[in-house]
């Protein structure tokens, strides 16, 4: 039978293992894509148990090679009666090393921005967070060019705007996004978005989506959502799509920030859209996050406030064997979500990860991709002791 | 019937409804109720909701084998690890493939390792 042998490591994996060669009911639960745990118990005098600390890793090994590898989270010391030494150990328990992610949580896009929801927010569309290959857009009158204005605009000074030029002659589907960054300096205080298109639009202030998927019906309504800012810089987006008009048509946005006074009035207009904006007309492909681009941001960003967080063989273009991501749609974290539970969230579709046991550095594919066929064959009476099989239908 | 083939969905948004057309001609309709609640638009709950429903739309399969291997091919981190493919028999005993999404190993009273992998139908398994 192959053997098990266990070697403890410092958290850092740094300096000569300790090979706790007298540790005994050892065991450990590998799952794809999930921390697991383990558990083996030793003498509590032996000289081992000493230098085995919590955060400490433990590996594991079969006949030689490198297999699993748990952090040190718990010592549960087992004592009996004087004369029963035999009975006196300490069992070390964890989970796997998959574990150390969850020494980072998901934090806003912007601290201090505006408080609309406890969500992160990773959108398919790039350009909601940067402004490469935007150019100013066309802004159109808002009373005098389209008949269909909408009803109870606080501003007439709003343009309607579009990326791309006049007005098509002949329908097509579009999507478009258009950016303003702009300045706020009344205090942390909540401010009126009022906004409206044709026919759809979504909004992000600092990249924290303000409106929530407002799709076609809307071109004649006003509406409005309260947003919270403290000052500094800012940056709204909005994407607009028109998809479902048959006839020559084209789509518009318009768009008009307020702050507002403790009786619910407008006070002070903060940014409209006019012709300063930026925008692109975009096709239907997806342009942004990747499962490895969420994955390296949100690493990058715990790293910065001083996290240790496990290195990653991946980027936001390819998986840990070098295939392209392929590109996601929108995805929206819980902020306070723990790293382990991206990993799960990220999972369920996207991605298959391990634990590489020898480097601690989080490896992933594409979902479905990790591994791949063996020379391994199980049968009964051959070397199958039990089975247990289980049809779920 | 534990097959699920369609999902009322709840998103921060409201209701949308999911539905694996394939598996409801094959087995009949069999509904369930799907909270994801951070999910910002409709195509992304719509995304989640059919992650979910490529794993409980179709029956599926898993075995759980304690296994005494005997050369390098059948030792596990040896020969195989998780998220490979290996062989096995299926319920009747033909030889299958399998994906292992997990591996589980237990000391007994006598210090003999014990190794247990899980796997499920290759199909199912991705």
């Amino acid at each position: 039978m192959p053997e098990v042998s266990v070697a403890r490591y410092t958290a850092a994996y740094g300096g000569s293992p300790t090979t706790l060669d007298e540790s005994w009911g050892r065991s450990w639960m590998d799952r794809l894509s999930e921390a697991g745990g383990f558990a083996l118990r030793l003498q509590n005098d032996d000289p081992d148990l000493a230098v085995c600390g919590f955060g400490d890793v433990l590996r594991f090994s079969v006949d030689g090679t490198a297999a699993w590898a748990g952090v040190i989270e718990a010592k549960t010391v087992q004592r009996v009666a004087p004369g029963e030494e035999a009975d006196e150990y300490t069992e070390l328990k964890g989970r796997g090393t998959m574990a150390l992610l969850d020494s980072f949580v998901v934090y806003p896009e912007v601290l201090g921005g505006p408080l609309v929801g406890d969500v992160r927010f990773f959108t398919s569309l790039a350009y909601f967070f940067d402004d490469s290959g935007l150019a100013t857009v066309t802004a159109v009158d808002l009373e005098t060019v389209e008949q269909f204005g909408p009803v109870n605009w606080p501003s007439d000074t709003t343009k309607k705007v579009r990326p791309g030029g006049s007005p098509v002659t002949t329908h097509t589907p579009e999507e478009f996004v258009v950016r303003k960054a702009f300045t706020t300096a009344d205090g942390d205080r909540t401010y009126r978005l009022f906004f409206t298109g044709d026919d759809g639009v979504d909004i992000a202030i600092d990249g924290v989506r303000v409106t929530q998927d407002v799709r076609p019906g809307m071109w004649q309504e006003t509406r409005q959502v309260d947003v919270r800012l403290a000052d500094g810089d800012h940056v709204i987006a909005i994407q607009g799509t028109n998809l479902d008009f048959p006839a020559p048509n084209y789509s518009w946005v318009v768009a008009a920030l307020y702050t507002l006074g403790s009786d619910g009035t407008l006070v002070t207009l903060v940014v409209e859209t006019d012709a300063t904006w930026v925008g692109a007309q975009h096709d239907p492909v997806p342009l942004g996050f990747t499962p490895g681009g969420v994955l390296v941001t949100l690493r990058s960003e715990a790293v910065a406030r001083g996290v240790a967080v496990p290195a990653v063989s991946f980027d936001a273009a390819e998986d840990t064997a070098g295939t392209a991501w392929p590109i996601a749609p929108d995805l929206s974290l819980p902020v306070g979500l723990k790293g382990l539970g991206v990993l799960a969230q990220l999972a369920e579709t996207y991605a298959d990860f391990a634990m590489d046991p020898e480097t601690l550095t989080l490896h992933a594919w594409v979902k479905g991709a990790k591994g791949g066929p063996t020379a391994a064959v199980f049968a009964r009476g051959d070397n199958v002791t039990e089975m247990d099989h289980e049809v779920n239908g | 019937m534990r097959v699920t083939n369609s999902y009322l969905v709840r998103w921060s948004g409201g209701y949308t409804v999911v539905a694996d057309a394939a598996s409801v001609t094959a087995h009949g309709r069999h509904e369930d109720f799907l909270s994801v609640g951070d999910a910002q638009s409709t195509a992304e709950a719509e995304r989640l909701a059919l992650g979910l429903l490529s794993r409980v739309a179709w029956p599926s399969e898993s075995i759980a084998l304690a296994i005494e291997p005997s050369e390098s091919a059948d030792t596990p981190y040896v020969g195989f690890e998780v998220g490979d493919n290996v062989v096995a028999p299926d319920a009747g005993g033909s030889p299958q493939q399998w994906r292992v999404m997990g591996i589980t190993v237990t000391e007994d009273d006598e210090g003999n390792a014990i190794y247990v992998p899980e796997l499920v139908d290759d199909a199912s398994g991705s």
